[in-house]
Parts: structure tokens; C-alpha cells; sequence
């Protein structure tokens, strides 16, 4: 599984990258300490950076949710405008060749950044842990703990992430995107 | 992951101590990252400097934490973030731009699925448009044109367009009409790769190479001024003598042989014998051809009574188009047939309901309503459908024709051969310009206007105008193929009003 997880952040290397990129950045805005290293490495952490864990609740929450969030804003803009381009409105190579490619690169990097949305199970297990477990107390985490209406409305973000995070994890987002447009393209 | 944490209220004492806290860890907080080298542990040495000794509950010296919350950005990385945004900002200005074409797009494939081809059509043929309005907008400037040049749809809608076209009309049609979907000259490399102009293309070839094989008879039987029967059997034993040729399709044979037994008005036997065949033909081959026969297999039924097995392929039909006019025109006649004017009126309801162009009828949905009033005999209402329908559809000639039926209910033939000749006029006008002669050459516009003209000519008052018109009109109808049962009404064997009653059909 670490290989073929390596294998797939290789693959998506521009989203895997980019959410390396942004995690260093949050990293740089929370004070984490981060180990220098690349974005791209040949380890579980490929795609990601070596940092100290957050112990703050809202640092823990942008950990574990603020690269995602700038990967899938991204993303969303260049695979809309490859997937619009290529299967909406039906641009092939017979149109026009520099604007099909283009599109076929946009969907290839927005694909790849949206298969990096989820953070390692480390940083959402933290935040979880921190928001719904007995970290906080046990820590006297700063900042105002989750009321119940807090981890309530909060819950389905949390959940997401986490599940995402495992998915992530397990290469299974890469697959289900793989499996996805291998569908579209046969069926143009 | 680096190992545990940093506390920034902790005092220099508590910096220089080296105690190192086990065990605090969650579980979220397991490491991923390298391990602290044992050695240095041992020592109380910082991991990562081996200099310095580890702050008390830290993993690392104050100055390798230091460093390591001011671990350094690469230059690639900022640079690729910056484009990445630039260029996303870009991606989410085209997107915004493509968006009305696109939802057209999106429309006309939901409509694709349900199978409601016309409504699909409409939403395709909309993209072009809405893409020119956003390029028209944009056309201000250089960057306005580039980026308007990024709307226009490509091949692939105009394949959906061809898909759409095939499915209203037929392959043949589709494959004649091609320069309607993909333009005047488009790129034979795509046309290769297009499944649907490739299908077309080889019934089209199919039906080329068979007419050639039989143009002999089929010329003969065009050449006739009047239909002969003696003429008639050489002409089918030569097409018979095609059969099994080279390049030769048997079932375009059996429709050229349903045709000419048809223009020779062979009788029920001899129709249902081609049909047969050709069910027989088409079954063995490979491909579907019940595009080509079934309508008129479906009409032949009703043409000789058989309802209820027509109804049957009318409903195949309306299955594979929602939106197609003449099959629920088919199952409204089966119904009439059978006498259920509830049940016609039913269907035609449904259709109209489902059939709704932004909340009003469509043209196909007035000539239903329309034909149902009459049926009930409900001339007024009918008249002023008529009216509302014409004000929005102008050249419909069915309205015409619908129009001279209830003229030659009430027996008003002067009114009733205006009508006719209006409905003449604007299906050569469609035949002409848009080159659909379906309607022009069809057997119920050619009923009803052979008979209003003659009995105009037979009974009415016929102005000095009008009456030049007819006898032109009646001179062309003499070499046309017009059924006994519709002469028998001119001549007087039969009304015309046993056609036109309440729940009856009229000429099918």
C-alpha cells in the first residue's frame, strides 16, 4: 500500500506538490515547526511536510482543513475548465489542438489536485481528538472548546475530512478519479 | 511527523532541562517522521544539532526549533503557487464565460436520455448560440476576443446535434443533411472517429448502392403517368431479379418493392407480403433498419383496420422519441379507431403536457389539440385553436389542412379548397426551402386536397380565380396516385362527411 501510495502521489505530482506547498505555508502562519525535506519524497509523507503537531483548536482545524481548502478551490477552476472544454462542449483535436490541450492539461492538474485535498490522518486525528476527545482538558488547549452545537454543526466537516483523510491514505480517491475519466473519455 | 510540542511559556530553566516526556502522546500524534537518533537521546543531545541539550518537554534545542519554524519556503514552490492561482483565476473567468453554453449542453443531455430528441435538439442547437452572445459581448478588445474564442463549441456538440437529427428524422436524412450539424466543410479526420456519421454513412452507401442495382425499374415505375398493372409485374420481377446482386441491401430492396406495390395499389396481401419480407430481411441482417419501415408498417396496419398491431409499433415509435409527432398522431387514430375518443383525448393531453416549449404548446402540440376538437366536433374551438396556433407557427400546413376539414364537415367547399390550397402552398414552401417534402409528399395532405379541390369543383361557387387554380390542380392530381376509397368520395359513392364525423379519423 506505501508503494502504491508513493506511486499515486508521483502521479498527481502537481497536486501533491502544491498541497505540500500550502501546508508548509500554514505551518509557517501557525509557527509549526517543519522539517525540511521537499514536497515530493519517496515516503507516507510524499505530498505532505514533515511538521510538529498543532495544539491549538483552530490551528489544529486549519491543519487538518486549510490546504485542502486552497487545493480544492484550485483544482475545482481547472477541472471545470478542462472537463467543460473536453465532454461539455465537445472540443477535440480537430478544433482546435492548442485549446484541447490546454484543457486535457487543466484537467490533468485539476484531477491532481483534487486527488491532494485531504491532510494525513495524523493532523485530522489531532484536530478530532482536540475537538471530541479528551485532549483539550487533558492539555488545557487554548482557545474556547467546542460547545455541543459547535461539535454538532462541526461534526460533518470533521467526519469528511477524517474519512477523506483514510480514503486518501488507502489510494482510493486516486482510483475513483481514475476510474472516472477512463468512464468519460470512453464514453465520447 | 516532528515529534510533540512546543510550550512558549515555559521558563529558561525549563529550556535547559533535558527531561523528555513519554507516554503524553495521543494517538493522532504518532510519529511519521524520523526518530530522535537513540544515541543522541541517550546523551540528552538535541536530535537534530547534537550540540545542544533538548528543552524540558521538547523534542529538540530552542535553536534547532527555531530554525525549524522558520524552515525556509522553497522559490519553486512560491512560484508555482502564484501561477497556480493566476492561472485558476483565468480558468474560473473561462468557465464562468462557458457557462450558458455548457448548461445548454447539460439540458440537451438530460432531454437525450429521456429520449425527447426535439426538446434535446432545441437545447443543442442553443449553445451556439448562447456561446455567439458571450463572444459578442467580449468583442471589445484583444483580450475580450481571445477569451471569446474559448466558448465555441467543438465537434463534439455538433455530433449531438447529428445524433439528435438521426433520431428525429432518420440515417438517410441525417447523413444528407450533415452539413447542417457539422457545416459545409468540416474535418473528414473527425468524421472518421464520429460512431454516428459512420453508421449513417453506410446505410446511406447501402441505399446508394441499391437504388443503382434497381434504377432501371424504379425509373420505369417514375416514368408512368398513371399507375399500369400489366407494367407492373415486368417492373418487380426485375427488381426480384436484384435480389442477392452484388452490394445489393435486402432490405432497401423490399422497401423499393413495398413502394412500387404500393404506387400500383397491390392491396392489403401484397403490402403485408413486403412487409414480411422485409421484417424477414432486416431480422437476418445485422443492423436495425426499423427506422425504415416501421411508421409505415405502423400506418398500413391502420390503413386496413388492424388498430390495435399498429398501436403496438406506433408505441415502439413513441418510445424511441417522446417528442415524435406522428406516432402519438398514429396511437391517437388507433384510438379513434377503436372508438376511444376519451382515450385519444387522454393521449394527446399527456403528449401536450410533456411536450411544453417554455410553458407553451408546441407546433406538434396545436395540430394534436386542433385534429382533437374537430374529432369531438368541436368545430369553434377548434377554429380558434387554429387562429392561436397560426399567430405563433405561421407555415404549419396541417393547420391548413385541418382547417379545410372542417370547412368540408360543415360542407363549405369554397372555404373548404382555400384552405387546401393554402395547406399545398406552404408544403411546397417547407419541401423547398428547407428541403422536408414528408409533408408535401405524404398521402393525407394529397387526400385532402384532391378532395376539397374537387369538390369545390364539383360544388362549389368557384370564383373565375379560383377556378383556374382548381382545374390546374386537378390536372396535376390526374397522373397521382390517388386510393379508390378517396375517388369514390369525389364521385360521389361515398360522403365525405362519413370521414369527418364525430370520433372519426379522417383520411388516414
Amino acid at each position: 500500500m506505501r508503494l502504491l501510495y508513493i506511486i499515486t502521489k508521483l502521479i498527481v505530482f502537481p497536486g501533491a506538490y502544491l498541497r505540500g506547498f500550502w501546508e508548509q505555508l500554514t505551518c509557517r502562519l501557525l509557527k509549526l515547526m517543519v522539517e525540511p525535506g521537499g514536497y515530493i519524497r519517496l515516503d507516507e509523507a510524499c505530498g505532505h511536510v514533515e511538521h510538529s503537531l498543532a495544539e491549538k483548536q483552530f490551528a489544529a482545524y486549519l491543519m487538518a482543513t486549510g490546504p485542502g481548502f486552497m487545493n480544492f478551490n484550485m483544482g475545482m477552476a481547472f477541472f471545470l475548465f478542462g472537463y467543460i472544454n473536453i465532454f461539455t462542449l465537445g472540443v477535440t483535436r480537430f478544433d482546435s489542438i492548442p485549446l484541447y490541450i490546454c484543457s486535457l492539461v487543466a484537467l490533468y492538474i485539476g484531477v491532481s489536485l483534487l486527488c491532494c485535498l485531504f491532510p494525513l490522518t495524523e493532523d485530522i486525528l489531532r484536530f478530532w481528538d482536540i475537538a471530541y476527545g479528551g485532549y483539550a482538558k487533558k492539555k488545557r488547549v487554548a482557545g474556547r472548546a467546542l460547545d455541543g452545537v459547535g461539535k454538532v454543526l462541526g461534526f460533518p466537516f470533521a467526519a469528511i475530512t477524517r474519512l477523506g483523510a483514510f480514503l486518501e491514505k488507502n489510494c482510493v480517491i486516486f482510483i475513483l478519479w481514475a476510474a472516472f475519466l477512463v468512464w468519460r473519455f470512453l464514453s465520447l | 511527523m516532528i515529534k510533540e510540542t512546543f510550550d512558549p511559556h515555559a521558563s529558561d530553566d525549563d529550556n535547559e532541562s533535558i527531561t523528555l516526556e513519554k507516554g503524553e502522546e495521543t494517538e493522532s500524534a504518532a510519529a511519521v517522521g524520523e526518530e530522535p537518533a537513540e544515541e543522541a537521546l541517550e546523551e540528552g543531545l538535541c536530535p537534530r544539532c547534537k550540540k545542544r541539550k533538548v528543552a524540558k518537554k521538547h523534542d529538540y534545542c530552542y535553536r534547532c526549533e527555531d530554525e525549524l519554524r522558520r524552515t525556509k519556503i522553497p522559490l519553486t514552490g512560491i512560484i508555482c503557487a502564484v501561477l497556480a492561482i493566476a492561472v485558476s483565476i483565468i480558468c474560473v473567468v473561462i468557465v464562468a464565460l462557458d457557462l450558458a453554453p455548457a448548461i445548454s449542453v447539460v439540458k440537451g443531455d438530460m432531454y437525450a436520455i429521456q429520449n425527447n430528441w426535439f426538446a434535446a435538439h432545441s437545447a443543442y442547437a442553443e449553445v451556439q448560440t448562447s456561446a455567439t452572445e458571450v463572444q459578442n459581448a467580449l468583442a471589445t478588445n484583444k483580450v475580450g476576443l481571445f477569451l471569446g474564442s474559448l466558448t465555441n463549441p467543438g465537434y463534439g456538440v455538433k455530433s449531438k446535434i447529428y445524433n439528435t437529427v438521426m433520431h428525429i428524422y432518420d440515417p438517410l436524412r441525417a447523413y444528407q443533411n450533415s452539413a447542417y450539424a457539422f457545416g459545409e466543410s468540416p474535418d473528414e479526420r473527425y468524421l472518421k472517429t464520429d460512431k454516428n456519421y459512420q453508421l449513417c454513412e453506410k446505410y446511406y452507401n447501402r441505399f446508394q448502392d441499391t437504388y443503382l442495382a434497381v434504377q432501371e425499374p424504379v425509373d420505369l415505375m417514375q416514368g408512368m403517368e398513371k399507375p399500369d398493372k400489366s407494367e407492373g409485374e415486368k417492373l418487380f420481377k426485375l427488381l426480384e431479379e436484384s435480389r442477392g446482386a452484388e452490394k445489393v441491401d435486402d432490405v432497401f430492396l423490399d422497401y423499393f418493392i413495398y413502394t412500387a406495390a404500393t404506387y400500383f395499389d397491390l392491396g392489403e396481401e401484397k403490402i403485408f407480403e413486403c412487409f414480411d419480407q422485409m421484417k424477414k430481411d432486416a431480422e437476418a441482417s445485422e443492423d436495425d433498419y426499423t427506422w425504415l419501415y416501421y411508421k409505415d408498417y405502423a400506418d398500413e396496419l391502420l390503413r386496413y383496420g388492424h388498430g390495435e398491431e399498429a398501436a403496438t409499433y406506433y408505441q415502439k415509435l413513441a418510445d424511441r422519441d417522446i417528442s415524435a409527432y406522428d406516432p402519438v398522431r398514429g396511437l391517437m387514430n388507433a384510438k379513434l379507431l377503436a372508438g376511444d375518443v376519451d382515450g385519444a383525448d387522454k393521449l394527446v393531453d399527456a403528449f401536450c403536457r410533456e411536450n411544453l416549449i417554455n410553458g407553451e404548446n408546441s407546433d406538434s402540440n396545436y395540430s394534436l389539440l386542433i385534429n382533437m376538437a374537430r374529432v369531438k366536433g368541436d368545430f369553434e374551438e377548434a377554429l380558434d385553436l387554429i387562429e392561436e396556433a397560426q399567430s405563433k407557427y405561421a407555415s404549419v400546413p396541417e393547420y391548413y389542412r385541418q382547417k379545410c376539414l372542417i370547412y368540408l364537415a360543415q360542407e363549405n367547399y369554397d372555404q373548404a379548397f382555400e384552405a387546401a390550397a393554402l395547406c399545398e402552398q406552404n408544403a411546397y414552401y417547407i419541401a423547398s426551402y428547407y428541403g422536408d417534402a414528408t409533408y408535401y409528399t405524404s398521402d393525407i395532405l394529397m387526400s385532402t386536397v384532391y378532395i376539397a379541390t374537387s369538390l369545390c369543383d364539383k360544388y362549389g361557387k368557384k370564383d373565375t380565380e379560383n377556378a383556374q387554380y382548381i382545374s390546374e390542380i386537378l390536372e396535376d392530381y390526374k397522373t397521382l396516385n390517388i386510393r379508390q376509397e378517396f375517388r369514390d368520395i369525389v364521385s360521389g359513392k361515398t360522403k365525405v362527411t362519413d370521414y369527418l364525423r364525430e370520433g372519426v379519423c379522417d383520411f388516414i
